[in-house]
């Protein structure tokens, strides 16, 4: 962790057009809960409906995409990441730095909006609202470190990363019961279960294997960052 | 043996400009509309791939032979097993997430690059207007949807009239499905190229675009299943079309053409056809609207 | 300091950017020259860290420059592209390169390097309402804010007016008698001409001269250069030529007249007239020795 690259990280993310998208995406998500509440369909189900497909569903993996490649992907583009790598701080903390941004920017633009959106339909009932609050927040690290990783790797980092979160976890995972044990969104979810007594929120993967699948994801996701960032190369233009 | 030699040539004028073979283009020009069309050309190659790197060809042409996946395997279910795969009207409903990460990838593609390195100037000191410009750029993305679900529904229809199934060959809804897409290309093109033009960052448009969609169709499948889990339909039927694929469905292919739906639920009817019509052409409108304000912001830097 | 290549060669694919070059960089200013594409950037971006070399060694007194980060405490590093945050101030910006380097008094570094440059004035505006030249001297600044043994730049002056371009060729030069380790890289010859004393020729890839700049520069000129001419009449050319001692030996072929020209600026000027006096008219001089002429045509086309 490095105070300095963290501060001109969080400016980059936070300090222009990109944090309006960060800021849409839970502003929806509450509307969303508030009209479910003027409407009357504020029951328990309808509130783990409502953060299964679009909290867990849809924001979160967009808010992976923008943060998680945000923090690295335009410097590399532009070239000004050139004013960190040379300097003599080891690659990998600054791989770890620009993770622990992305990660706490998904944290507080997911977690809190999660838990006041389910707060909002049903309270603390059955421990709904701190279980999708838990599932955002470790699902957003492991999405963070993913994201982050691809915007290492690769030029077309968003691209590949929606390409990911609409095909493979929105479409493959929803219908394809194989594929669900390699979705973060479904091993997030399988965090909620565990902390919620709702009956209407099944999962189908054991929590172990779920929590160490987080675990593994996001500290290898890290770990590669930090190793590709270690030989980076300057190129020509494309 | 340099004093034998004759002395050097008095010196030249001091200042002369050299003829050296530059010609004026005094032939005819073909003017403005061609300007268009041919900026329409380029993006439109643009958005394939064409004319660009090898690796910006991958996820447009994947996109493509993904798209075209539900064709053949209808065809070949046709073929082999006498039997209808993939209806025509709701082939880019099924299909959805393909066109819109297809208009996420390639839409910031077609205004970013310009933005970014200031650009616009140059084009605008040429015959081309602010209008051509613009106008060009939703061509072009149109045109490339359209060729994205336009070609899987014709390689379907001339496999179906190929094949020779029992029973009438269904050109109506063949012809329902085409005016769909075309109505789709247009209502997408223009609201992917209008949120992608306000970011010159290529990676920050596409994130604002596939959110657009995601948002826009999660809003919509939340809003409508909550709204049928309390049994309130007809409110259901309007939520529906806040999903862009639902809204063409509903007034092109179930509005104009009278085909079944192909959304979860049923649409609006009556004055609802008309709403959901006016909903589409406004949506056209207002992002063509903001489009040119952008770009008129743009051209004065 | 001195940074050492060894048989460093670089490819992309098939294309071959740097080709078996040997060079050591020692204390004092050295020009990289060449025409654009000639793989200075690739060579300059192998002794910054930023590329691996495909074959040979790149070292800074005979420690590994790729994948080490340790090197950045001696080198400063001046990219050519606009690598600065437009959303910084300059003097975020320096004062950030300051405390990346754990400098133990950072504000003082920065207020240093921002003297050096001349940009104190401008220090508190964002870098993205800088001129072209102005984004070039902070990131000077930047590079500079550690003191660094060793500074590598990429096209320094591009963008720079001329009044930015003397004062940073001055701080260039006065770093170099400092005795500081420099090399900038350029395709002007002008440029280079007025910094450096030592430079290294970089053309298509292959190390094509070494040394003091003026000694280069005679050598160019003053080596023996091979011409093929063509005219009416070979015969009456040859014996008119090698009248002169600025030709040194005429042969005649089938393809035409081969001449050794000693003394190229006076054989230049000499061929015209002899022609002329001996009424013979001249078709065709074209260079025998391509492969040096291109090196040669550059230095003395004195431009890109």
């Amino acid at each position: 962790m490095n105070g300095v690259i963290a501060g001109i990280t969080y400016r980059a993310l936070l300090g222009r057009r990109r944090v309006w998208l960060l800021v849409l995406l839970p502003a929806v998500l509450l509307a969303l809960a508030v009209l479910l509440r003027v409407i009357g369909a504020d029951g328990e189900r309808a509130t783990v409906e409502l953060l299964r497909t679009f909290a867990i569903g849809v924001m979160l993996p967009l808010l992976g995409v923008i943060a998680g490649t945000g923090v690295i992907a335009p410097e590399i583009d532009d070239g000004t990441i050139v004013h960190l790598l040379s300097k003599p701080i080891s690659r990998p903390v600054i791989a770890q730095t620009k993770f622990l941004v992305a990660a706490s920017v998904v944290a507080a633009f997911a977690t809190v909006p999660t838990f006041a959106a389910a707060y909002l339909l049903i309270g603390l009932e059955a421990g709904v609202a701190s279980g999708f609050a838990l599932a955002a927040l470790v699902g957003g690290v492991a999405y963070a470190a993913v994201f982050m990783l691809l915007g290492v790797v690769t030029r077309h980092a968003v691209t590949i990363g929606i390409i990911y979160a609409v095909i493979w976890e929105g479409v493959v995972g929803n219908f394809v019961p194989g594929a669900r044990r390699y979705s973060v969104q479904q091993w997030a979810q399988t965090v909620a279960d565990q902390v919620s007594s709702s009956a209407f929120l099944t999962t189908d993967i054991g929590i172990g294997f779920a929590v160490s699948a987080l675990v593994v994801v996001s500290v290898g996701a890290v770990l590669w960052a930090g190793r590709r960032l270690r030989s980076f190369s300057l190129t020509g233009d494309e | 043996m340099s004093e034998s030699l004759p002395a050097p040539p008095p010196p030249a004028p001091a200042g002369v400009i050299h003829d050296i073979g530059y010609r004026h283009y005094d032939g005819p020009r073909l003017g403005r509309g061609h300007a268009a069309a041919a900026l329409a050309v380029h993006s439109l190659r643009g958005v394939f791939g064409l004319g660009r790197t090898a690796r910006a060809k991958i996820i447009p042409f994947v996109l493509f032979g993904i798209m075209m996946l539900p064709a053949v395997v209808s065809i070949a279910m046709m073929a082999i097993l006498q039997e209808r795969g993939v209806r025509y009207t709701e082939y880019a409903i099924v299909m959805q997430a393909i066109p819109a990460i297809f208009l996420a990838s390639q839409s910031p593609y077609t205004v970013a690059p310009d933005l970014r390195f200031r650009v616009l100037p140059l084009y605008l000191s040429r015959p081309v207007t602010l209008w051509d410009y613009v106008g060009a750029k939703l061509a072009a993305m149109t045109a490339a949807l359209f060729l994205l679900t336009a070609v899987p529904l014709t390689v379907l229809f001339v496999g179906e009239l190929v094949v020779d199934m029992p029973g009438a060959v269904r050109t109506s809804e063949y012809l329902a499905g085409m005016a769909g897409a075309l109505a789709l290309s247009v209502l997408l093109a223009a609201l992917g190229v209008a949120i992608a033009s306000f970011t010159p960052r290529r990676g920050l448009g596409v994130a604002a675009v596939i959110a657009f969609y995601l948002l826009s169709t999660g809003v919509s499948t939340a809003v409508g299943r909550v709204l049928e889990q309390a049994g309130d339909f007809a409110a259901a039927s309007w939520a529906w079309l806040i999903s862009p694929f639902f809204l063409v469905d509903a007034a092109v292919q179930v509005g104009v053409f009278g085909m079944d739906g192909s959304g979860p639920g049923g649409y609006p009817e009556g004055v609802g056809v008309a709403a959901a019509i006016m909903i589409m052409v406004g949506l056209i409108a207002l992002s063509v609207v903001a489009l040119i304000a952008r770009y008129r912001k743009a051209a004065s830097r | 300091m001195n940074i050492e290549l060894a048989q460093v060669s670089r490819w992309y694919g098939n294309v071959v950017a740097v080709n078996d070059v040997t060079m050591t960089i020692g204390p004092g200013v050295t020009g990289l020259l060449g025409p654009n594409g000639a793989g200075k950037s690739t060579l300059l971006h192998m002794m910054a860290g930023f590329l691996a070399p495909s074959g040979g060694t790149v070292t800074l007194d005979g420690t590994r420059i790729w994948r080490n980060h340790e090197v950045y405490r001696s080198i400063g590093l001046v990219p050519e592209r606009e690598a600065v945050y437009g959303f910084l101030t300059g003097w975020q910006f320096v004062l950030s390169s300051a405390r990346l380097h754990r400098l133990p008094d950072p504000e003082d570094a920065a207020r240093k390097a921002l003297a050096l440059v001349e940009m104190e004035d401008a220090a508190d505006r964002r870098i993205e309402t800088y001129s072209k030249g102005m984004r070039q001297r902070m990131k000077v600044a930047a590079a500079l804010v550690h003191e660094p043994r060793v500074l590598l730049l990429d096209e320094p002056f591009n963008g720079m007016d001329p009044r930015q371009r003397m004062h940073m060729m001055d701080l260039i030069r006065a770093m170099g008698t400092a005795g500081k380790t420099i090399l900038f890289s350029s395709h002007i010859l002008e440029e280079v001409e007025r910094v450096a004393q030592h430079i290294e020729v970089l053309v298509a890839g292959r190390h094509a001269a070494s040394g003091d700049f003026r000694e280069i520069r005679r050598r160019m000129t003053d080596r023996p250069h091979l011409f093929r001419v063509r005219s009416s009449d070979d015969r009456r050319l040859a014996a008119a030529l090698i009248a002169d001692a600025s030709s040194g030996a005429v042969s005649l072929t089938e393809a035409g007249l081969e001449v050794r020209a000693v003394d190229f600026r006076r054989f230049t000027w000499l061929l015209p007239r002899v022609a002329r006096d001996a009424g013979v008219r001249v078709w065709q001089v074209s260079p025998a020795d391509e492969d040096l002429e291109s090196v040669f045509s550059y230095l003395i086309n004195r431009s890109g």
